[in-house]
């Protein structure tokens, strides 16, 4: 089964523009992809559907990492799960060229929150996204699965359409 | 759709919910029942509150629904938020509170 | 790059691989439909998907490419008309036919990267049309008419790529809810039709297809509609819709993607449908 990802131009274009902007003391900026889904003959497609950034005041000031979130912010991103009945997608960026990876830092952390969204939206994919300057990379926990499958493959819709393995 | 109007359209499909395509608003009922001498009786409605197809509003089924009351002539099919729907002709249903459009459309399974 | 594109290698120095990757359908594989599939077949797109229910007539051979005295015989798939062409240019790509109507293979659909709309309907289009904003899938439309004016007939028509995001059919004019409340009321019939504006309308479709996926010069903006007037034999841009002044689609919330709740939890009941 394949797990596509696909997303506007504009709405990645947002996504890095927010991440791109400088933070008083976290080093790096993160958001939360909000998300549509539907099946097809080959798999799972996951849709951008808008983004949610967060503020400045939803960060932990902890130097040992690049960024880290407070509780407030992923109880934000929770009740959007559980009122609106959406997958949610956590973005950060490694910028640079290329396609990016994930951390040992951010598979620990992901695996938390992640947790978090699916006990209240057990019904829909979360997951999360890293991204580069040219290209992202996703992990997704499948409704009833406890571990994370990565995303097979991004499709980004604008002025040219451009599919990434 | 205001809540006040959802919350109303919960007596006849505690699921209801809305959503638009193509500029038009449509209330999804799953489950809805249907009056008396309805085969099956319920079935999974989908209420365009605005015009469409030469219609000001239409109710759109997931199945061709067979009444006692008279025979509907089940004229076509649509493509609704990639899902099929089935809708027969039943004209001249002004958009207004949507529970008087989803009643003045089950108006034609009633004798 | 492979030998047989070799002549098209100034659209990109990946263009044979992006290409070969791409997903493209045609729903429609009659006048218009098999125009884009034979040129699609030529230029390397690698997977096709043609679409249409209908069976080759006599009728149809005045238009119809790739179809033969024997398959109207016969009364032949259209479908398989497509994939018979498509594999005597290509024998490498892989074509999935499919002998239904659209809105019953709409599981394949999704998977489409673009869908040609070559549809005579204009209910038919729209709907196609807002299947393809729901799934994020740019969506090229055919239109081509013959209207009699006075004594003379007038040709007619147009190519639109609806692009999520971006202006639709009825922000272009192209099909307005007058047009599908009309049809829907008027007379059944075969509409005129002839070869020559339909292959003039999918070379366009083809070349904005091209132009999408494998940019091979700068434009402003993305042409979005070519209007044809088949009198005076032109093939123009429409300018307004084809700059950067172009207004947002009032008709499709960009937000409005994928499956509503309801669908998506009753569509794992269901399995893929």
């Amino acid at each position: 089964m394949k797990l596509t990802l696909k997303i506007t131009e504009a709405l990645i274009r947002e996504v890095r523009k927010d991440l791109d902007r400088a933070h008083p003391y976290a080093a790096e900026r993160v958001g939360f992809l909000i998300g549509r889904c539907t099946r097809s003959r080959s798999g799972i497609i996951i849709f951008g559907s808008r983004y949610e950034s967060v503020p400045d005041a939803g960060y932990v000031e902890d130097h040992s990492v690049g960024a880290m979130m407070n509780q407030r912010t992923i109880t934000a991103a929770m009740q959007i799960a559980y009122s609106e009945k959406v997958p949610i997608f956590h973005v950060h960026t490694h910028f640079g060229k290329d396609k990016p990876k994930f951390s040992g830092i951010d598979l620990r952390e992901n695996a938390k929150f992640v947790r978090a969204f699916i006990n209240v939206c057990p019904e829909y994919p979360h997951g999360a996204l890293v991204l580069s300057d040219t290209d992202m990379s996703g992990l997704c926990w499948l409704p009833g699965s406890s571990k994370p499958r990565r995303i097979d493959q991004f499709t980004v819709v604008g002025s040219c359409l451009r599919k990434t393995l | 759709m205001s809540e006040v109007n959802l919350g109303a359209l919960k007596r006849f499909s505690s699921d209801a919910s809305t959503f638009t395509e193509a500029g038009l608003r449509y209330i999804h009922l799953p489950k809805l029942g249907l009056p008396t001498g309805c085969t099956p009786s319920e079935a999974d409605g989908l209420l365009c509150m605005d015009a469409r197809d030469g219609y000001p509003t239409r109710l759109f089924f997931s199945e061709r629904i067979a009444t006692t009351a008279r025979t509907l002539n089940w004229h076509m099919t649509v493509t609704v938020a990639g899902t099929v729907w089935h809708a027969f002709s039943w004209n001249g249903i002004p958009s207004s509170d949507p529970v008087e459009v989803l009643l003045g459309h089950l108006n034609a399974f009633v004798s | 790059m492979k030998q047989t594109l070799i002549r098209q290698s100034f659209l990109g120095p990946n263009s044979d691989a992006i290409l070969d990757a791409l997903t493209v359908s045609v729903v429609g594989t009659g006048g218009a439909g098999s125009h884009v599939l034979q040129q699609l077949s030529h230029v390397g797109v690698g997977n096709l998907l043609p679409i249409d229910p209908d069976k080759v007539e006599f009728l149809n051979l005045n238009r119809l490419v790739g179809a033969t005295f024997r398959d109207a015989q016969k009364g032949q798939k259209k479908t398989t008309v497509s994939k018979r062409v498509a594999n005597s240019i290509n024998p490498d790509v892989r074509v999935r036919p499919h002998s239904k109507p659209w809105h019953e293979v709409m599981d394949v659909l999704r998977d489409a990267d673009v869908i040609v709309g070559c549809l005579d309907t204009y209910s038919g289009r729209s709907q196609l049309e807002a299947f393809a904003r729901r799934y994020l899938i740019p969506y090229l439309d055919i239109g081509m008419d013959v209207h009699s004016v006075g004594d003379h007939y007038v040709v007619s028509g147009q190519v639109a790529l609806s692009m999520p995001g971006d202006v639709c059919l009825q922000c272009m004019g192209i099909i307005t809810p007058d047009d599908v409340a009309k049809e829907a009321y008027g007379a059944a019939g075969g509409r005129p039709q002839v070869v020559w504006p339909n292959g003039l309308l999918a070379s366009a479709a083809v070349g904005m297809l091209i132009e999408l996926v494998t940019p091979w010069f700068r434009s402003e903006s993305l042409s979005l509609l070519r209007r044809y007037d088949g009198n005076r034999q032109t093939l123009e841009p429409d300018g307004w819709m084809n700059s950067n002044l172009r207004r947002e689609c009032k008709h499709y919330i960009v937000a409005e993607v994928g499956d509503p709740h309801p669908f998506w939890i009753s569509s794992k009941k269901k399995r893929v449908s």
